[in-house]
């Protein structure tokens, strides 16, 4: 009776429905691809100490030391705050670090980052970027603003894989167990109830950046015992919740919710406060490139003052202004930059072995800091798999039982009614070890072992992956992420970088304890803005400034 | 005989009610089951099948008494007969259910009574055959017992194995082929007392052979299936990447089925067509180029053709299994009148939403006849999103027109395509016609400026005049505006209100 009813989604499926699926056909070669990663043979070359001295020396006003998003938000902000004297310095032949990009025949896809919720209106400078990139329309300060659609998430937006069958959502009331739905429900409610709340000294207790949230012990406490411990001292009795709680800390965090601090899990659930006038509460931007499309933008408007393929290996603060020596590693000469500031917007592990003169307190500091090592395959598929039953393919695909995240879709944002080649982007922190011997493993793996062991996973739920693929390129992140564990985010040193006022400034996500879009980006404001309040050092005689 | 080989003997017969049980209540289930998925309202068909069974069964218990001598032969006899008669039953039936006019209630109730009665024969005559053996207190436990555990063995398989699983009719043709198993099996056992045991062999091995040959061809049976689910003679049926497309005639209407939802019904696709049509393109002065996505029948085509100010007609339908049908088989192209091989129209195979995002060609009406948005991947076409990209196609004074499903069983769907159009800015007019083999049927004209309605259809038409559209134009309390969200990419609400809606319809 329903007119016109037919599954264009499920084309290759409905034909292939009536064949059986192959079991274990002989183990078929593997698809080609490369492994990839960030750029640490050059980074070993830090730890050996063995460099060249420098053959050339240049000034500089402000010199910015890594064009991942801290980097990149800085030299934008700087920019549009009327200072031109600066340049970037980036290791990498690309910009965007952790948000940056590949492509395959069908695709682009992100290699790390890829998506970021819709920001509140207390996020100016972020409102404003999105309105300078097109992507928000209308105020940039209205609570609901319009979002272009092609980066609003489309639907579906999750799915789970459990039992034997996909559902639709990441808590699927098709999954969950009518005992579990109570204690979960009473979770929510409790996450909303922490988005309202603030401390005496009248700040929200969770909310972007980190550095803004509320320093009233009340909520700081709950850094100091793990998401899990907190969520079993809460009486929150689900299996279900714990393992979506721990998906969760994965995620974001690339760490267990064992380790994680309960302030950072809750951060999670409750600092987000994005709306838009035509997408729900807390929804997200995404493209096939994943983050790379706000990279770019905040690159293109700087680009002709990014340098790429130079990697920062020393540095030297005190006796009056510093300088940095970055080595380019195409050609192996270094040259030595001076500035009257630098802004360090590279990851903090690297610090010790390029900081000559490094203070005592920011030695102890860094020592505090760990990064969670990640592996992210990228699987270029000449048609959609076979899937198993239950709801459609979505952006996110979570499989449950699973070291894995899953994958998400970089297609998903193409709007076509025929769903044919795509590339399935597969995520996994790996978190079984310490983050330092998992790192040691994952940096003596090959290609092949991981991609076997990413078909493994996705065998579970598309059985002719093997089939269809046709190119899976491996990424390693070693140092993905930092790690907010228990008691790191409120009682540790970690704070002592962004408070830094002097000559060198900060703007890193590591700096948060939680490696975020808004954070990274709302270090580089800051040290902007910081800039702009310091002018007058920037504008001194004897500075040759570059733009 | 020595003891211990009639203590075996006992015990194998006693597996054999067991199986012989278990068999009588899996045809008893096949014959509910089947005939509440024919003729619906499962209460009654299944208590009407069960009573008539168990009455049947009652019939042979009594006749059991006339059965005197070679009990052994008999026994045999109707393990055989019940599983070829059960065994075929449920193919049989469907079959039945697909001859028009053929009379399947009594096919039916004829098929359960005899299947019913053999069975009914069946325990009294094991009782018999062990009684030499056994006091008869034990017997009637023993065998009422086995009797008993068989059928809460089978009532506990069906739903949860073999229905799912083997589908009814090789559920069937299985136990026929466990009841002939028996046979055989009962022929070894007394082969001394058998008085032809190898013409009787040869019979069972002919009923297995029978039974497996049908648990074979039971694949193609679904092609009978398929008759029942059409009632019509099949003239097309094929299988695209994207559907299954089969087209039927009955006596002078031929139907056209996607996945098994029907399309259109020539005897009153006149209808529909004329409302999807008629109003959009009488209302524009110059209709020179028209487009149209979907409709890949050529039927919105063929009314199009009947303007002759209109120069160019583009069609984007996603499969090429539809249009070439369209274009070559003898009855559905006197259907569109040949419309799909007219100079003027250009057919493409291609996505519609990549193919408006690929072209920059401006029309003056565009015709959308998609599919329900009953999938995620169908709803993208009636987005937002959508919408302003065939906006960009509309030329000046352009205007599309969009069938919209059923205003009155989806009323809420209806709607929120209205204001998800009227939310990217568009004017919009809708209406609705009453096509009887869908029902209800909604449209959507979606305009730049206010749409004004044609004086005049300066065409002959069968059901579209200036006074319908009038009339197609008024909404009744019962499909009346509601307010909804406005369906877009990242929420895609009509796929779930249509679910909703469409869902407890189905
Ligand atoms: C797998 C993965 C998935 C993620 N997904 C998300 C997500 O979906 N949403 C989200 O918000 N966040 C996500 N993140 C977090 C991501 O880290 C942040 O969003 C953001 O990109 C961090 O930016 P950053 O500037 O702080 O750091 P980085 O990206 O680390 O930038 C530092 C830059 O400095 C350069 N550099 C390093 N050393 C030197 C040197 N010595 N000299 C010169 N240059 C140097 C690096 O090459 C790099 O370009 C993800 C991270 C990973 C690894």
């Amino acid at each position: 009776m329903n007119r016109r009813q037919f599954l264009t989604g499920a084309g290759a499926a409905a034909v292939l429905a009536g064949c059986r699926w192959k079991g274990v056909a002989p183990k078929p070669e593997l698809p080609p691809g490369t492994l990839g990663g960030p750029d640490h043979q050059h980074g070993h070359l830090l730890r050996s100490g063995s460099l060249p001295e420098p053959s050339r020396e240049r000034r500089v006003g402000i010199a910015i030391v890594g064009a991942g998003i801290g980097g990149l938000a800085c030299a934008w902000r700087l920019q549009r705050n009327g200072v031109s004297n600066f340049e970037v310095f980036e290791l990498e032949k690309e910009v965007g670090g952790n948000s940056r990009a590949g492509e395959n025949r069908v695709s682009k896809h992100p290699l790390g980052a890829h998506y970021l919720p819709v920001p509140p209106p207390s996020l100016r400078p972020l409102r404003e970027l999105l309105a300078e990139l097109g992507v928000l329309t209308g105020d940039p300060y209205a609570e609901r603003p319009t979002y272009d659609e092609a980066y609003l998430c489309a639907a579906p937006q999750e799915r789970l894989f459990a039992g034997g069958k996909w559902h639709e959502g990441l808590l699927p009331e098709s999954w969950i167990p009518p005992s579990e739905r109570e204690p979960i429900a009473r979770f929510l409610r409790r996450m909303e109830c922490f988005k309202q709340a603030r401390g005496v000294d009248g700040k929200l207790a969770f909310t972007f950046p980190v550095r803004d949230s509320s320093q009233d012990p009340i909520w700081t406490d709950f850094d100091k015992m793990s998401f899990k411990e907190w969520m079993e001292r809460e009486g929150f009795q689900s299996p279900e919740l714990a393992a979506h709680l721990n998906y969760a800390c994965r995620d974001d965090f690339g760490t267990d919710f064992g380790l994680v601090s309960a302030w950072a899990g809750i951060h999670y659930f409750a600092a987000r406060r994005g709306k838009a006038a035509n997408g729900d509460d807390d929804h997200y931007l995404t493209r096939p490139e994943g983050n790379l499309w706000l990279a770019n933008g905040l690159a293109h408007p700087v680009r002709d003052r990014i340098s790429t393929q130079r990697l920062a290996v020393r540095m030297e603060t005190q006796n009056g202004a510093p300088f940095v020596d970055f080595l380019h590693v195409a050609t192996g000469e270094v040259e030595r930059i001076h500035a009257d500031l630098v802004v360090w917007a590279s990851p903090l592990f690297l610090l010790p072995f390029v900081w000559r003169d490094m203070p005592a307190p920011a030695i102890t500091a860094s020592k505090q800091f760990t990064h969670a090592p990640w592996v992210v395959a990228n699987l270029e598929l000449s048609r959609r798999p076979l899937d198993r039953p239950g709801a459609e393919m979505a952006w996110d695909n979570v499989i449950r039982e699973s070291g894995s995240l899953g994958y998400v879709v970089a297609t998903h944002q193409i709007p076509r009614v025929l769903e044919g080649p795509t590339t399935l982007t597969w995520y996994q922190p790996l978190t079984l070890d310490d983050p330092a011997s998992e790192r040691t493993r994952l940096l003596g793996r090959t290609r092949e072992s991981v991609a076997e062991e990413v078909l493994a996973d996705l065998e579970q739920v598309h059985p002719d992956i093997r089939a269809c693929c046709t190119r899976l390129d491996v990424w390693r992140w070693g140092h993905a992420m930092v790690r907010p564990t228990v008691g790191f985010l409120w009682h540790s040193d970690r704070r002592w970088f962004e408070q830094q006022t002097g000559q060198v400034l900060f703007a890193h996500s590591d700096l948060s304890g939680m490696s975020l879009f808004e954070e990274a980006f709302l270090h580089g404001v800051r040290a902007a803005d910081q800039i702009g309040t310091q002018k007058s050092t920037i504008d001194s005689p004897g500075t040759q400034g570059v733009g | 005989m020595t003891r211990s080989a009639r203590g075996g003997q006992r015990v194998a017969l006693l597996v054999s009610v067991f199986v012989v049980a278990s068999c009588g209540l899996a045809y008893e289930l096949v014959a509910g089951a089947l005939s509440s998925y024919l003729l619906g309202d499962s209460v009654t068909q299944f208590s009407t099948v069960i009573g008539t069974y168990l009455f049947a069964m009652g019939i042979g218990s009594w006749a059991s008494k006339h059965v005197e001598s070679h009990l052994a032969d008999r026994f045999v006899g109707i393990e055989i007969a019940i599983g070829i008669l059960g065994g075929f039953t449920a193919p049989f039936l469907f079959w039945v259910f697909s001859q028009p006019g053929a009379p399947f209630h009594i096919c039916l109730y004829t098929c359960v009574m005899l299947v019913g009665f053999l069975v009914g024969l069946e325990i009294p005559l094991v009782m018999r055959l062990l009684e030499t053996e056994t006091s008869f207190k034990d017997l009637v436990s023993q065998v009422l017992s086995v009797d008993y555990l068989g059928s809460l063995a089978v009532s506990v398989l069906f739903p949860l194995v073999l229905a799912p699983r083997l589908g009814f009719v090789r559920t069937g043709l299985f136990f026929g082929i466990l009841n002939a198993c028996v046979a055989l099996w009962a022929i070894w056992i007394f082969r001394d007392r058998l008085a032809t045991p190898k013409f009787t062999t040869a019979q069972a091995f002919g009923a297995i052979a029978l039974l497996v040959g049908g648990m074979v061809l039971a694949g193609d049976w679904t092609n009978f299936v398929e008759g029942k689910f059409y009632d019509e003679e099949i003239i097309h049926s094929s299988q695209s990447p994207y559907q299954r497309v089969v087209v039927t005639r009955w006596r002078n209407d031929v139907r056209l089925y996607l996945n098994g939802n029907l399309q259109f019904s020539s005897r009153d696709e006149y209808r529909y067509h004329e409302a999807l049509v008629h109003p959009i393109l009488s209302s524009h002065p110059r209709p020179l180029r028209v487009l149209v996505l979907g409709g890949g029948d050529g039927l919105a085509v063929r009314e199009v053709l009947k303007y002759p100010g209109v120069r160019e007609v583009t069609l984007v339908d996603l499969d090429p299994t539809m249009t070439d049908l369209f274009r070559h088989h003898p009855l559905l192209t006197r259907l569109n009148q040949g419309s799909l091989s007219d100079k003027r129209v250009t057919v493409i195979n291609g996505d519609a939403f990549q193919w408006l995002e690929d072209h920059t060609d401006a029309f003056d009406v565009a015709i959308v006849d998609f599919p329900d948005p009953s999938n995620y991947a169908v709803g993208k076409l009636y987005t937002t999103t959508f919408y302003k990209i065939l906006e960009r196609h509309l030329a000046p004074g352009g205007m599309a027109v969009i069938q919209t499903t059923s205003p009155l069983l989806a009323r809420r769907s209806f709607w929120t395509v209205v204001n998800t159009l009227e939310s990217v800015g568009l004017r919009t007019a809708p209406y609705h016609v009453l096509v009887p083999s869908f029902g209800e049927w909604g449209f959507v004209i979606a305009t730049r400026t206010v749409w004004k309605a044609p004086d005049t259809i300066a065409l002959p038409t069968r059901f579209v005049t200036a006074s319908t559209i009038a009339t197609m134009r008024q909404f009744p309390p019962d499909m009346d505006r509601v307010a909804t969200e406005p369906n877009r990419l990242d929420n895609q609400i009509l796929v779930r209100t249509y679910e909703k809606e469409w869902g407890p319809i189905q």
